[in-house]
């Protein structure tokens, strides 16, 4: 992996602090408005680690618009050496799937459903329940279906850095950050490709 | 850019080309009742062996035709995919790296590593490769359609009246149906890394062009499924 000293070292500015919390509110206040939703998918769930990563999810995705954003003001390198650092490439990509995300909502083409299994005590066994998704607002709806698609599309880029040579890592906290939100963006992903029980297509 | 030996279609490309994609056809005709299955033929079951068509015949007609060519093209792309990467891996002119900045070899590098993921997720984790196909016999008024599909993990009898479940147990099948689901997304990631890092080389040569190709059919089987998932 190639490191590139970036020709104009970007430090942690007043500026890049105010994005970086506005955003971190916004997640917050995400993951709280979402939380009927996120509770109700949770009910007859037994899989943690599912219910650990769509309120992350939730969380994340203003954080990591805010990064790119932070990434893209000046000071900083062309736009084509931003593009080749891993993090900015991940972050740009998990942009444009939510953007694809917030079309699919607006156009509501997607019939959204889940199914849940539901342990019945009673005869002790597992019961599968399809619920059918409606009226979820914007902020339901991208919660609800973040996952896959961009953590899959994260990891695509990640591979195409590598296979092709255009890994150049920044040694600055904007390019580790966005790093770390890309790693975030394929576990997620891969969770919840090879995680059941319910599906967000 | 100079056209270079590798990019030749030669005689034994045609023989090798037809020779896995009809592996890929025999795969698909393998599991061509799950595909029916999947794609809302119930024809595995003797009370639902006729077409679920509702009040909209030619839509629901037309999602079967579309998801059933979609199945079967995946089935003939996968193995077709592996050969292009095997073919691109010569080539290009700067070394190792610089063939893969090729979205035709990128998109063959993307989609083998998702069939590999798939293939090894759904042999080795038996729950995970049970595929639901739902068949609801209670028509509900207004519903866009009365197939629903799922996927899910099962350890007791599903109890339903009105309903009943087609179950795709098998890894290969399954694997084929959530290839197109995976396969589009990491290719767009890939290609979109390529575009906005400046680093897309188009190769005037057959195996290029043959993998952007596919990497155009796994984006669209893709949003297929993202945007219309029923």
């Amino acid at each position: 992996m190639k490191q590139v000293p970036s020709p104009l070292p970007r430090r942690f500015a007043a500026t890049d602090a105010v994005i970086l919390l506005a955003a971190l509110a916004l997640g917050v206040a995400w993951v709280s408005q979402t939380r009927p939703l996120l509770v109700r998918l949770a009910e007859g769930n037994y899989l943690v680690l599912r219910h650990l990563i769509h309120p992350a999810a939730a969380f994340f995705v203003p954080l990591t618009l805010a990064l790119l954003i932070v990434r893209l003001r000046r000071p900083r390198p062309s736009l084509a050496s931003c593009f080749r650092q891993p993090g900015v490439v991940a972050c740009s990509v998990v942009a444009i799937f939510l953007v694809l995300e917030v079309l699919n909502h607006f156009l509501d083409l997607t019939y959204r459903l889940y199914d849940v299994v539901q342990l019945d005590k009673a005869v002790y066994s597992y019961k599968l329940t399809l619920v059918v998704m409606r009226g979820l607002t914007l902020f339901d709806s991208i919660a609800f279906s973040t996952g896959a698609a961009p953590g899959l599309a994260a990891a695509g880029a990640y591979l195409a850095l590598w296979s092709a040579g255009l890994w150049r890592t920044e040694p600055s906290w904007i390019d580790r950050a966005g790093r770390l939100l890309g790693w975030f963006w394929i576990i997620a992903g891969v969770a919840f490709t090879v995680l059941p029980p319910w599906s967000p297509y | 850019m100079p056209r270079s030996r590798h990019g030749v279609f030669r005689l034994q490309h045609a023989m090798i080309t037809i020779a896995v994609m009809a592996l890929g056809l025999a795969w698909a005709q393998a599991e061509w009742e799950p595909i029916q299955s999947f794609a809302g033929r119930y024809s595995d079951r003797p009370e639902y062996a006729v077409w679920y068509l509702g009040d909209r015949p030619l839509y629901q007609m037309t999602r079967v035709a579309i998801k059933t060519v979609l199945l079967v093209a995946t089935a003939a792309a996968c193995p077709l995919m592996v050969l292009l990467l095997f073919l691109a891996r010569r080539g290009g002119r700067r070394g190792r790296f610089w063939r893969a900045r090729r979205p035709g070899a990128v998109a063959c590098l993307a989609g083998s590593v998702v069939l590999c993921f798939e293939l090894v997720h759904q042999t080795r984790s038996p729950m995970a490769s049970i595929h639901l196909v739902h068949v609801s016999t209670k028509y509900v008024p207004g519903s866009v359609n009365p197939h629903f599909e799922s996927m899910g993990w099962v350890f007791g009898p599903l109890d339903f009246p009105h309903n009943s479940w087609n179950v795709i147990d098998n890894p290969l099948a399954t694997a084929l149906l959530w290839m197109p689901r995976h396969a589009g997304f990491v290719v767009a990631g890939a290609w979109l890394a390529l575009v906005l890092g400046r680093a897309w080389r188009l190769e005037p040569s057959w195996i290029d062009r043959a993998g952007r190709i596919i990497g155009v059919f796994w984006i669209v089987s893709a949003l297929h499924f993202f945007l219309l998932p029923l």
